[in-house]
């Protein structure tokens, strides 16, 4: 099948990465086909997918999106379902409890999960998508100062919830692109 | 770096992922990619896909086209009731929607709407199409099934997702009145009122005037001030009337439901439905409405469970539990974001959202709530809610709006947070992107502010205050 020929340079330039943004928020499987949904949308919009650097942020945003109408589906249908049954239903998990964990970090992820989602995301792209936090902040429409006082609290919360001493106020958190391991 | 980023960035699940997938997963995927954009091609070639701006110009078409489709239709079915000696309608139909200051004038139960024009109120079938947040919802006559790619379409362009793939058959809207003097009535009303949404969907939405509701529903309707069927009327370039967006109210003890039916595809805007709730049942003097929408599918389990989603509402407020009732509320105007689309694109591809929040709206008397509901094109709130929905405290206490003015200039953005603080993290936010996205805070412009007060007894102020610069016409 032909396909664009930018679209498969931007396919063989950020499918891993897009994969890797969905498979660090819900099962591999989910996150296959999570990513494929993600790639039908950039085939489709190929005009509107930015060049260059941007591009990568965009997909993120799509699959960001992409993975709560899933979520929300979901969370519909249990809900809608939840109503009719007489019986307890089977537990479906969410995305976050499928995030693969291992025991030094289960506490941080379940920490994690309970901060607000906006929060909760702005770290994960920032520490594990290593987006700059400019790019953050274009995705999330804010400015790059809102998105400091965003990182700042979410560090804040989470410091707190994991009984670590908190990062002191006068010096923001490390961003990933300006030093630090990735 | 401090511990806790350290710890951040080493429960990476997956450090590298390019490292994690290997070429053969990448290629999987490539080509299921292309199979689904293959799947979707074959919608392709009838809505061409291109640019967002060109996406919103088709979104327009296609309305536009099912809008004539609609209205040809209706009119066909108007014609062709038992009066066949009707002449064919020949006329191209406009689709003006008289509203606004002519609200008055069309006060009159639906069935009367039709009579006027010509038509006997028994032969009338009504075609509907309407659409909320999240979900498309479609009417049609048995004869002119749903096109589900075309709905499909509709909803994805408008920034919906629908819940199933099965029609999305039903619509209902739910206000919540604040007078409770009016619950005499309201059991064997709310229960026919139920039996006949679940008729009407079980017959594929036949919904006829003067059938679908019985002579005693229809009866009831004109009871003044506690029940109500209301119509706005479309005309012909020839000046006749074309009956097109319809509404039936009925009252629960604190709620008012109205079933609200169009007969094209004309959105039914949340300040129109407010406007027929208050031509309906003409609240007193500070009282107010507070509206939302509950979804509907054509499944039974999700028809019986949007059944029990309103007696359970009904529960609630009956055990005075307004938190909890306005959480149901809040919860169900869930709003999907369509992958890829910025912020301002849902904006602009999105109909109004509008959710008047219980407690400030008991402080608005009828003519403030219906000030504050017309004219405005967009709102946030529900997607700012559904967004921090599991920690969304006091949903009831909330009130955000965002007006533009017809030149897509923001006119004012209003918020009412309280103390607590995730909420107030929720305010500071949207004032930034409210701000961001609309232009720069003006401070020199009064009908740019943004209200963050925490202090209920500030309520009735800022309310004289959003009230009057709703009011103000911008200058220049």
């Amino acid at each position: 099948m032909q396909t664009d020929p930018r679209f498969e340079r931007i396919y063989r330039a950020h499918a891993a990465d897009v994969l890797g943004y969905c498979a660090r928020r819900v099962s591999r499987e989910d996150a296959k086909d999570a990513t494929a949904e993600v790639f039908v949308v950039a085939l489709r919009r190929i005009d509107d997918v930015p060049h260059g650097d941007e591009a990568l942020p965009w997909l993120y945003g799509v699959a960001r999106n992409t993975l709560k109408n899933r979520d929300r589906s979901g969370r519909r249908r249990r809900r809608l379902t939840a109503k009719l049954s007489t019986t307890a239903e089977r537990s479906v998990p969410g995305p976050e409890p499928q995030v693969v964990r291992n025991s030094e970090h289960e506490e941080l992820i379940a920490a994690l999960a309970r901060l607000p989602e906006k929060d909760r995301e702005v770290l994960r792209l920032v520490e594990w998508e290593g987006l700059s936090r400019e790019q953050v902040a274009d995705m999330f429409f804010v400015s790059r100062a809102a998105i400091d006082q965003r990182i700042a609290r979410a560090y804040k919360k989470l410091a707190r919830a994991m009984g670590v001493p908190a990062p002191d106020p006068r010096t923001a958190p490390v961003p990933a692109e300006e030093g630090g391991e990735a | 770096m401090s511990d806790i980023q350290t710890l951040m960035r080493s429960a990476n699940p997956i450090a590298d992922a390019h490292a994690e997938f290997g070429q053969k997963d990448l290629d999987a995927l490539l080509l299921l990619t292309q199979q689904r954009s293959g799947d979707m091609d074959v919608k392709d070639k009838t809505t061409p896909v291109g640019s967002a701006a060109d996406r919103r110009r088709g979104w327009l078409v296609a309305v536009g086209a099912f809008a004539a489709v609609a209205a040809v239709v209706a009119i066909a079915i108007l014609v062709a009731g038992p009066n066949d000696d009707a002449p064919p309608a020949t006329t191209p139909t406009t689709t003006t929607l008289v509203e606004g200051e002519s609200l008055g004038s069309l006060m009159q139960p639906p069935a009367a709407v039709a009579q006027d024009a010509g038509y006997e109120a028994e032969s009338v079938t009504w075609q509907a199409q309407l659409d909320f947040d999240g979900f498309g919802t479609t009417c049609q006559a048995p004869n002119d099934p749903v096109d589900l790619n075309e709905l499909d379409e509709l909803t994805t362009a408008q920034g919906m997702t629908r819940l199933t793939s099965g029609e999305v058959v039903g619509h209902v809207e739910v206000l919540r009145f604040g007078d409770a003097t009016v619950a005499s009535q309201s059991g064997e009303i709310l229960e026919r009122l139920l039996k006949t949404r679940r008729e009407c969907i079980s017959s594929k939405l036949q919904f006829q005037l003067g059938n679908g509701f019985s002579d005693e529903a229809f009866a009831s309707i004109e009871i003044p001030g506690t029940l109500g069927g209301y119509s706005m009327a479309s005309t012909h370039e020839d000046g006749s009337a074309v009956a097109q967006v319809q509404a039936v109210a009925v009252l629960h003890e604190t709620l008012l439901y109205i079933f609200s039916f169009s007969s094209n595809d004309e959105p039914v805007s949340e300040s129109l439905l407010a406007d027929m709730a208050y031509a309906v049942v003409s609240p007193p003097e500070g009282e107010a409405i507070a509206t939302t929408t509950i979804p509907q599918d054509s499944t039974p389990e999700v028809d019986a469970a949007a059944v029990a989603f309103v007696e359970e509402h009904v529960a609630l407020l009956n055990a005075g539990d307004h938190l909890a009732a306005a959480e149901m509320l809040i919860a169900a105007r869930q709003f999907d974001a369509p992958s890829g689309d910025s912020v301002e694109e849902v904006a602009h591809n999105t109909r109004v959202h509008l959710q008047i929040g219980v407690e400030l709206g008991s402080k608005m008397t009828a003519d403030q709530c219906r000030t504050l509901s017309s004219g405005i094109t967009q709102c946030r709130l529900s997607r700012t809610s559904a967004e921090i929905e599991p920690q969304f405290p006091h949903p009831e206490t909330s009130l955000i709006l965002v007006r533009l003015d017809e030149d897509g200039e923001l006119a004012f953005v209003g918020l009412r947070p309280i103390e607590t603080d995730p909420w107030w993290d929720l305010t500071t936010e949207f004032a930034e992107w409210a701000l961001e996205t609309y232009g720069t805070q003006g401070e020199d412009n009064p009908r740019q502010q943004v209200f963050v007060d925490p202090d209920p007894a500030t309520y009735p102020t800022i309310l004289e205050q959003l009230v009057s610069l709703w009011r103000t016409e911008p200058e220049g």
